[in-house]
């Protein structure tokens, strides 16, 4: 009796022999690539959808319809670069469908103004500010444990923490829902170990101020920002952006706290302004 | 005298702001020295207090060994010198304790205030002016005026004041209600450096602070706890929980929340985390409860799942306030009567349920556009950073943390003036963008002369 050959495809292996080499598989891949390379999602079918960041463009080339829930991502980009404003925008977003948020200010520099300019409901914000950058990922790991947030800014600007604590943040990122959003600023030192484990990386760069005009005098009403999509675990490709970012924003969700458009200045062309394109969010300027 | 007049006349004058409260929290101290000797303690005001020293010479000795007891721990407790009178009533304990030091009354209360002016009595200004026209200068003189007058011509007042007088008590003293404080502690015989097997002796307290509070039905809203280390330094804290609870797990958490912080940092989120081998290691720890009322049950699966979030977030709240301090977590509200940048941003405990209720009436869309310097800003500096203002090549520029840059477009200036009676502020606000396309909202404060940065927009 010819016996079965043994080269070129592998068999499949008998059912009673399949645990023991899922574990040896396992274990190599931990052995190879870490102890976080490989495990179960406990709980996790499928992941959430994302909160929308009110700019349709860019909810569109991130590939998770706008910031991933139970993810990291990273909003990175010069000094001054407009990348603390999306962030900011990406908060009041999430806290637009409820529930919590959590901004942990390393640089300690919050603006409240600013989040009330964004309909960000302060109310439902819980603000916290670490001695140094360790801190910082403590308190962050802690408010992600609770599972009791729907969105984490975490501001680093321009520190760079120790690289052993993202894959821990990455970790308990995807045991929650809450979406988990960093900030850094680009120059110098790279931030070690989240370009890696980050699901969404955005590199976002102000290109310039967009001004209301009129007969007198002009006044900024928002900066033109062009993102790039450096890194999307969705499989979209790389992207450049450029998109409209207003100072004010109105409230999508049930929990509008401001009624900002009542008295404010118009910010949309007219013409008397003519130089100014349409306020809009989202309004996509050109893309590449 | 008004403070202008007294500034005129002492220009070298240090002048104090009167704040009461801070008063009553010193005296607190006073009156816990005083606990410690006595079981009754009258709380007289601010400065006066009176302790019944009945039966606690087998204790302290005679009435001087017990004045300079009390003196001696008084001042080690607040650093001042406390006046110390005793006798057998509260008037002549009163006047004895005007004298420096410990007076003690040897003879009776009555032979002691017959020599005392008559202004000691418990009289109006105008009742002792009388007193004084009719010759009577003295509390003996006042003491032998016949009951009937007295009272005929001072009326209810008088009467008091010439049993007073007399040497007799008009009332018993009334003891300070002191608030329950639950109050366990295990002494251990050798160093524990290990943060693990603290917690373990904190579990033992937390369960016996939490028996006890079972069997009053009550439940603490505030846990405290101290170590004590072998070289003798104590490091204590105090934490509000989020709501009320009487669970030991609770109050061992957030002791041993607090603990961990007090340990070697370096070993922050280590399995085991050790207080570090320089560091002296705990010979006693104490744990207690406070701020106690009666237990009422919280059933949250009526109240739906957000409630059950909202504690989840209180508990990771309150962890973080126990790890980093309570001045680093918070909320913020905006102040809509406030003028700048400076003082529109308010912090709140961030222990209020968050979400639950509006904390302040929302800033009108109106106010927030005409707040100077708020648009676009994102980063706000505290304290605003000064920055130096140059001009060159037909250009602006700006000199910020050591760095120059130019300045390529300009919006402004705004000004904001406010009434030079308050808190003046008068300055001109700019936004402007820099050639590296940083922008950062500026302000020249004419008072000063100076510039500062107000903020930036990121």
């Amino acid at each position: 009796m010819a016996s079965r050959p043994t080269w070129g495809f592998p068999l499949p292996l008998p059912d009673r022999e399949r645990p023991a080499a899922l574990r040896r598989a396992v274990r190599d891949i931990e052995q190879r690539l870490g102890l976080h390379a490989a495990g179960r999602l406990f709980g996790v079918s499928a992941p959430e959808a994302g909160f929308a960041t009110g700019i349709p463009a860019l909810d569109q080339a991130t590939g998770f319809a706008g910031i991933p829930r139970g993810r990291v991502s990273e909003l990175t980009g010069p000094r001054g670069g407009g990348a603390l404003a999306l962030g900011l925008r990406t908060l009041a977003a999430a806290l637009d469908q409820g529930g919590l948020a959590a901004y942990v200010d390393l640089p300690g520099t919050f603006a409240p103004t600013a989040g009330a300019a964004l309909s960000l409901d302060l109310s439902r914000l819980v603000v916290v500010r670490p001695p140094d950058a360790d801190a910082a990922l403590q308190a962050t790991a802690t408010l992600l444990r609770s599972n009791a947030f729907e969105a984490l800014l975490l501001d680093l600007e321009a520190t760079r923490p120790p690289v052993n604590r993202w894959s821990h943040l990455a970790d308990l990122a995807g045991r929650g829902a809450a979406g988990l959003v960093v900030v850094t600023a680009s120059g110098g030192r790279r931030v070690t170990g989240l370009p890696y484990l980050a699901s969404l990386r955005l590199g976002v760069a102000c290109r310039g101020w967009r001004w209301q005009r009129s007969r007198l005098t002009q006044a900024p009403i928002g900066l033109t920002l062009e993102v790039r999509v450096l890194k999307s675990r969705s499989g979209t490709g790389v992207q450049r952006l450029v998109i409209d970012c207003p100072f004010l924003r109105r409230s999508s969700g049930p929990q509008d706290a401001l009624p900002l458009d009542a008295a404010l200045p118009h910010h949309g062309g007219s013409a008397d302004a003519p130089g100014v394109v349409g306020a809009a969010a989202g309004d996509l300027r050109a893309a590449s | 005298m008004a403070v202008k007049e007294a500034a005129q006349r002492c220009p070298r004058g240090v002048f104090v702001l009167d704040d009461p409260p801070r008063y009553s929290r010193a005296f607190a101290a006073v009156l816990d020295v005083l606990d410690r000797f006595s079981p009754l303690v009258e709380d007289a005001g601010v400065g006066l207090a009176f302790a019944d020293a009945a039966g606690l010479e087998p204790l302290y000795g005679p009435d001087a060994s017990l004045g300079a007891r009390v003196r001696r721990d008084v001042a080690a407790a607040t650093g001042h010198a406390a006046h110390i009178g005793l006798a057998t009533g509260r008037l002549a304990a009163e006047v004895a304790a005007r004298t420096a030091g410990v007076t003690v009354v040897a003879t009776s209360d009555r032979a002691y205030l017959a020599e005392q002016p008559v202004e000691r009595l418990p009289l109006d200004e105008r009742t002792l002016a009388t007193l004084q026209t009719l010759g009577i200068d003295t509390i003996g003189a006042f003491a032998a005026l016949p009951a009937n007058a007295v009272r005929t011509r001072y009326g209810v007042e008088g009467a008091q004041a010439r049993r007073l007088a007399r040497g007799e008590e008009l009332k018993p003293l009334r003891g300070r209600r002191r608030p329950l404080v639950l109050h366990e502690a295990v002494d251990f015989e050798w160093e524990e450096h290990n943060v693990d097997r603290l917690a373990f002796a904190l579990q033992a307290l937390a369960q016996r602070l939490a028996a006890r509070l079972a069997q009053r039905g009550l439940m603490a809203q505030q846990v405290g706890g101290r170590i004590e280390r072998a070289d003798g330094t104590v490091q204590q804290f105090a934490l509000p929980l989020p709501e009320p609870s009487a669970a030991a797990a609770t109050f061992r958490d957030a002791a041993r929340w607090r603990f961990e912080a007090w340990a070697d940092t370096a070993q922050a989120g280590a399995v085991m985390p050790e207080i570090s081998s320089h560091q002296p290691g705990v010979v006693r720890m104490s744990l207690d409860v406070r701020h106690l009322a009666p237990g009422a049950g919280t059933q949250r699966s009526l109240l739906g799942n957000r409630s059950e979030r909202v504690a989840r977030a209180n508990h990771a709240i309150s962890r973080l306030r126990a790890q980093l301090g309570d001045a680093a977590l918070f909320r913020m509200a905006l102040c809509p009567d406030a003028f700048t940048l400076d003082t529109a941003s308010r912090r709140l405990d961030a222990y209020v349920e968050p979400g639950s209720t509006r904390d302040a009436s929302p800033p009108s869309a109106a106010w927030l556009s005409g707040l100077v310097g708020a648009r676009g800003l994102t980063r706000l500096f505290t304290p605003p950073h000064p920055v130096q203002i140059s001009q060159a090549d037909d250009a602006r520029w700006v000199t910020l943390e050591g760095a120059t840059r130019k300045v390529v477009a300009i919006y402004g200036p705004q000004r904001v003036q406010t009434e030079w009676w308050a808190e003046s502020v008068d300055r001109d606000y700019l936004h402007v963008r820099l050639d590296d396309g940083r922008g950062l909202v500026l302000y020249h404060d004419r008072a000063q002369g100076r510039w500062f940065a107000q903020g930036a927009l990121d």
